[in-house]
């Protein structure tokens, strides 16, 4: 008798991985960086107590974009799950968020196509979706973000200063 | 165009025509229910909807568990945790709706909080939540509009922290629901008049917003054919059954269309107009609907080009120019409004809906936030929803 494969347990794709963990890490930097010097995000979080949290996770095991409000300025925490989180946004799996990290999808194509699933408070999750949205046109010129935005700010010389600091005082330095 | 990727979900059999009513005891038996417990409310006793809908049990096996009769118009985490209590001190095994949006809600609270074995379903709240296989549940509207008997959501008020609670999964949609011309006969013509804005407006953002896909597309135009031909007349006094009937099937459609591809702008502002000013859902869908079409004109000008077919007839599609479609699309619908005026005395101001200019920056704040927001296929900032309040003003 012909014997078939059982319990195939298929493997990890780890390259894909490690670039979601070093685009979470930027993110999340920018964001951090974002929360201290934009108007606009500094808006967005005024409302969220000391010590909000929030965890995007990508399921089903990670990585985990954690970030934390305190003195009044969000923090990278770090890409472990935070279960307690005071929000949490599911990422429904590995690929769709390779291609967000990538500049192939953008946060509202994310949600087009049912990427991701919000445990917690609607409006909470409306202003991290902007402030994700401002990160990913801070840190894509618009030859990528013209994608991925629903709409591409001009590149102003004023925008590229802000995105050169972003990248070297937040994400590098993680001012 | 079909998307790079999409999701489409409708489980629910739909039951339409004349004597629907009487074909569910014998779908009850199909699920293994035989003790349903009946969520209507005391304007559908009156109307004799209930005595007609319990006639349809006459000599079938099912026993009615009881009757909740008391579903206020919001519905509530209070009436929610009530009606559990009586689902199970009665015994009963499965759940019919009976009613507008807020009897169909309130049924899918208690759905979730029998399913889970909860008293407190906030816990539940949010999106794909629901762990629990769900009782069977039939769903008999007794409007045309919201499409709650074929949509995953459920929005309960918690009265007591003066906030709304969403519920989304694909476990709250309904094993059934119910399309019977008795059923609609009487509503009067203000409210057809609102609920049928409230369809139209899902099945246009629904054609429009950007989780649609050619499956939720299909259903959509077919839903704006049918209102468009058949509003005016279901909303005369006297109306005759084919009007509303057809009005019916349209609210199912629409609902089928926008459970799948979301909505937009429109009721992510008329969501704040109701909860900051009490602007009634149908009449703030119908009031702000072209202002809304208006603002997304430039991202949207192909598709709602395509609506003037629907909204029309196909001699005014082929007459006018390409160019001209969208515009006429807008203009027809602001038409509706001016014809339902007249009917129905619906107002098309968000004036005479009774908001105030005062009222403005409150709703703006609200509708900002507001889940409906993100599907919109162009971003608005405070200051376009304040514009668009203005201009509907
Ligand atoms: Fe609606």
């Amino acid at each position: 008798m012909k014997t078939y494969k059982t319990n195939i347990k298929p493997g990890s794709a780890t390259a894909q991985k490690w670039v979601v963990k070093a685009g979470f890490f930027a993110l999340g930097r920018t964001i951090a960086h974002l929360s201290a010097t934009d108007d606009e995000v500094m808006r967005e979080i005024a409302a969220w107590p000391e010590g909000y949290s929030f965890s995007m996770n990508v399921l089903p095991a990670g990585p985990c974009l954690v970030m934390e409000k305190l003195n009044n300025k969000m923090h990278f925490i770090g890409l472990d799950a935070k279960p307690d989180a005071d929000m949490i946004v599911e990422v429904k799996n590995l690929s769709i968020a390779f291609k967000m990290i990538m500049a192939q999808l953008g946060a509202h194509d994310v949600y087009a196509r049912h990427g991701i699933g919000v445990t917690g408070n609607i409006a909470d999750s409306m202003k991290l979706i902007r402030i994700i949205y401002k990160a990913e046109a801070m840190l894509f010129p618009k030859i990528l973000n013209k994608n991925i935005l629903k709409e591409s700010p001009d590149e102003t010389l004023q925008l590229q200063v802000k995105r050169l600091k972003a990248i070297t005082l937040g994400v590098i330095l993680g001012k | 165009m079909i998307p790079a990727y999409y999701e489409f979900y409708n489980p629910v059999k739909i039951n339409a025509g004349d004597g629907a009513l009487e074909t569910i005891p014998y779908e009850l038996g199909q699920m293994n229910a035989a003790k349903p417990l009946i969520i209507t409310d005391k304007g559908v006793v009156k109307n004799g909807l209930l005595e007609i809908v319990l006639n349809a049990f006459r000599d079938s096996e099912i026993v009615i568990g009881a009757v909740y009769d008391d579903t206020p118009p919001d519905s509530s985490l209070v009436v929610v945790n009530e009606i559990t209590a009586l689902y199970h001190k009665s015994g009963c095994d499965s759940i019919i709706a009976l009613g507008g949006g807020s009897s169909i809600d309130t049924a899918k609270g208690v759905n979730i909080a029998v399913s889970e074995k909860t008293n407190d379903i906030a816990t539940f709240m949010g999106a794909d939540r629901l762990k629990s296989t769900p009782r069977p549940f039939v769903v008999i509207p007794t409007t045309a509009g919201t499409g709650s008997e074929v949509t995953l959501v459920a929005v309960i008020n918690d009265t007591e922290n003066h906030v709304k609670l969403p519920f989304t999964s694909y476990r709250l949609l309904p094993n059934l629901a119910v399309l019977d011309p008795r059923m609609t006969m009487t509503l009067p013509p203000k409210i057809t008049a609102m609920t049928g804005m409230d369809a139209l407006t899902h099945a246009v953002e629904a054609f429009t917003c950007m989780q649609k896909n050619p499956i939720s597309d299909a259903y959509a135009t077919v839903a704006i054919s049918l209102i468009s031909k058949n509003i005016m007349s279901a909303t005369k006094p006297n109306a005759k059954k084919e009007t509303r009937f057809a009005m019916a099937n349209a609210a199912t459609m629409a609902g089928v269309a926008f459970s799948n591809s979301m909505v937009g702008a429109v009721h992510a502002i008329g969501h704040a107009c109701g909860a900051i000013a009490r602007v009634p859902h149908g009449m703030a869908m119908s009031i702000l609907l072209p202002h809304v079409m208006e603002f997304n004109m430039d991202k949207l000008e192909d598709l709602y080009a395509k609506l003037l077919l629907h909204l029309t007839d196909e001699e005014t599609y082929a007459k006018t120019f390409q160019s001209q479609r969208a515009k006429k699309a807008i203009q027809r619908i602001v038409e509706m409004r001016k014809e339902l005026y007249d009917i129905a005395g619906l107002p098309f101001t968000l004036r005479g809906a009774g908001v105030t200019e005062e009222q403005f920056a409150k709703i703006a704040e609200l509708a900002m936030n507001d889940g409906a927001m993100l599907p919109n296929p162009k971003i608005l900032t405070t200051a376009d929803v304040i514009g668009i309040l203005k201009k509907a003003y």
